[in-house]
């Protein structure tokens, strides 16, 4: 707020301004310390703007020439208190010489002035072509016309100073000019090495800066390769991957987004996440923690969605989201993963079920073998030999069906991971006599022999090592139709124990060989579909073989038979593991 | 004297099959579903328990387990029968005299019986 009185029009004022604007000589007003404190009329021709340090010291705005006249008159007045005019001053002014007169005035003391002490300069200009100009000085004039006396002298003396004087005061001068030119040298010395030193220092961040411009465009180079391989990486993956912004707005998809949902970058892009197909992510969960993800840096995992799309039918996934930064925007993003488990969902349950059914087969199984065994018993028992042998094939194919539908479920275990071994101390020889007298039992045609065995204390699953021995013994009484021998042996080394069955049937080409342990591979040839089974014998024997971290292979010709071995070592890693994780504190 | 076998199982079948077998074969079969068996033990004093694990409404692993821990029956002999394919490591795990898994041959399930019969008679 202006708390001021209003200004009132004085006509006589705003003229003498104008006045003194105009006419008033050029002159300034300084003070005891020769420092300017007004200018009045035109100073150009006396008063240069020195360059270097801001002053309004009068000896150095004065023009040369006029300096040391200044100084005198100045001193002068101070000491003496009155005014003191020197004329005939010799300067230069834009390559002009010129003469000038000044004089310095002290003014009077004022109460408001307190001890400060001001005086006027007053600048004339007496070159030859001013007006103003004299060619010779004037005498003295005194008041009332008249000539001067000899009452006059101390007058003069006092207006004229004597030339001792005048030489004494000029030495003042030149010996305060020399100071000051001392100063000015010092000055002059101290900014010099300023300059120096503040050289170096440009020189330095000169080089500084050379260097981070260098690092920052290295980095730059680093950051677009990046985000090259960055963009390629997500453009390549089999994952449908989009970007959204803060308001869940599609800024980008990748290929594979596109080719799995079955649609386009112009129906995607630019389009908010709840607006997409047929408002199939118009899900409020799933939108509420999205924007989330931005202000509270917060994750989505495995956010479940099932969802019919029209364009590519019923799916199951999973949603993966994370804040991301990204160079072509200025906020951060969201990346959105789309993991398709449909498949995967469908396979567990296909397991499910083959686990389930299996399982189930074993009932009626169960009671089918008890009723046919009971049968066979009581013919025997009766004498009625024929029904008991009808029976005892029947027996068989029930046996068969069993060995099926537990190879069934050991695939469908191994598949899910759920098949496991339990191993203990056993003598893997019992087992083996074991083995070959069942399957002797189910031949006639056939002669098992074990040639040669080995104390066999090993740490193994009894019951699983059993199944892949009877699984090589079936095989080599299957495949070696006619009949004939099969030999059993047993090699100890200081690894482990090598087994082997070797039969003398029709052989396995070569190129079968690599792909007898896969699953459901039967040896292809001539009458190949009369061998029964579903090629996962081998399959399971191979992943017992593994859990008991040993090795199963097959040597083999067309025609000359095949000798399946299996490895297993004495002293298996795990069992290593096993007792330095029990000897542990 | 017949030796009295307790058979547990919750598919009918099963129950009717074995029985017939273990009858022929000499031995009194006793049935119970899961929720009778310690009150049918108390009354029937078996010698040896034939359990199926997976029985609706009742596990066998924990029938098995209460019968190791009673003071009367801990030493009668109890079999596990299951089509689990881990039906031995199970058996192992709650105490079990052996197991037989489902389907069984009928010299397997009758050697096995008579095998842990023996094991207890040896230990009276």
């Amino acid at each position: 707020m202006y708390h001021g009185r209003p200004t009132r029009f004085d006509p006589t004022k705003e003229a003498d301004a104008l006045l003194l604007e105009r006419y008033v000589s050029a002159s300034v007003v300084i003070n005891s310390d020769c420092e300017i404190v007004s200018f009045r009329g035109n100073t150009d021709p006396y008063l240069a703007l020195p360059s270097g340090k801001a002053s309004f010291h009068i000896l150095k705005l004065a023009r040369r020439g006029l300096v040391i006249g200044l100084r005198t008159a100045i001193s002068r007045a101070k000491k003496e208190g009155r005014a003191v005019k020197r004329e005939g001053l010799q300067f230069q002014e834009s390559e002009r010489a010129r003469t000038a007169t000044i004089e310095v005035i002290p003014l009077p003391a004022t109460s408001s002035s307190g001890s400060k002490r001001f005086f006027l300069v007053l600048f004339a200009d007496a070159s030859p072509s001013s007006h103003l100009s004299r060619e010779k000085r004037e005498p003295l004039e005194l008041p009332g016309d008249r000539v001067a006396s000899e009452e006059d002298l101390p007058h003069f003396a006092r207006e004229y100073p004597t030339p001792q004087a005048e030489a004494g005061l000029f030495m003042e001068e030149l010996k305060a000019n020399n100071e000051e030119l001392q100063a000015l040298t010092e000055d002059l010395r101290v900014t010099n090495e300023e300059l120096e030193t503040s050289k170096e220092e440009l020189q330095t961040t000169i080089e500084e800066l050379t260097a981070a411009n260098e690092e920052l465009q290295i980095r730059n180079e680093q950051l677009k390769a990046a985000h090259e391989y960055t963009t390629a990486l997500v453009e390549t993956i089999w994952e449908p991957v989009a970007v959204l912004d803060e308001g869940l707005r599609v800024a980008w998809a990748n290929r594979a987004f596109y080719t799995f949902f079955q649609t386009t970058a112009k129906a995607t892009e630019q389009y908010i996440l709840a607006e997409l197909g047929n408002g199939q992510w118009d899900i409020p969960s799933l939108l509420a923690v999205l924007h989330d993800i931005l202000p509270y840096n917060q994750d989505l995992d495995h956010f479940e969605v099932d969802h019919t799309f029209p364009a590519i039918g019923h799916k199951k996934m999973f949603l993966n989201a994370r804040r991301i930064r990204w160079e072509k925007y200025e906020t951060p993003l969201i990346l959105l993963a789309f993991e398709d488990v449909t498949d995967r969902e469908l396979e567990k349950q296909r397991q499910q079920f083959l686990g389930l059914a299996t399982h189930e087969l074993k009932t009626p199984l169960t009671s089918l073998r008890a009723y046919a065994e009971l049968l066979q018993f009581t013919f025997e028992q009766a004498g009625d030999l024929q029904s008991a042998q009808l029976l005892a094939k029947m027996d068989g194919q029930i046996e068969a069906l069993v060995d099926l539908t537990q190879e069934l479920l050991d695939a469908t275990q191994v598949e899910s991971g759920h098949f496991h071994i339990h191993r203990k101390q056993v003598d893997l020889r019992e087992v083996i006599r074991e083995s070959v007298e069942e399957m002797q039992r189910t031949t006639s045609t056939h002669t098992i022999t074990i040639e040669s065995e080995v104390p066999c204390q090993i740490y193994a699953d009894r019951m699983r090592i059993r199944q892949v021995f009877l699984n090589l013994l079936s095989n080599a009484i299957k495949y070696s139709p006619l009949g004939g021998r099969i030999l059993v042996n047993m090699t100890a080394s200081p690894e482990g124990i090598t087994f082997s069955v070797q039969d003398f049937g029709r052989g396995i080409a070569p190129g079968q060989h690599h792909n007898l342990f896969e699953r459901f591979f039967r040896v292809h040839g001539e009458k190949a579909e009369t061998y029964p089974g579903l090629g996962l014998g081998l399959y399971i024997a191979a992943q017992i073989i593994d859990q008991h971290e040993g090795r199963i292979w097959v040597e083999s010709k067309e025609g000359k038979g095949a000798t399946f071995s299996f490895f297993l070592p004495s002293e298996p890693d795990s069992i290593e593991e096993k007792i330095q994780v029990s000897l542990s504190p | 004297m017949a030796r009295k076998i307790l058979l547990v199982d919750d598919a009918p079948v099963i129950v009717h099959a074995v029985g017939q077998i273990l009858q022929v074969m000499g031995y009194e079969v006793i049935t119970a579903d899961g929720t009778e068996v310690m009150q049918t033990m108390t009354e029937q004093h078996p010698d040896l328990v034939l359990l199926d694990i997976w029985m609706s409404g009742c596990d066998g692993r924990d029938l098995c387990r209460q019968i190791k821990e009673h003071e009367v029956f801990c030493l009668t002999p109890v079999l596990l029968f299951s089509a689990h394919w881990n039906v031995a490591q199970i058996a192992e795990e709650v105490g079990a005299d052996g197991s037989i898994a489902k389907p069984f041959k009928m010299q397997d399930l009758l050697g096995t019986i008579a095998a842990a019969i023996e094991k207890a008679q040896s230990r009276w």
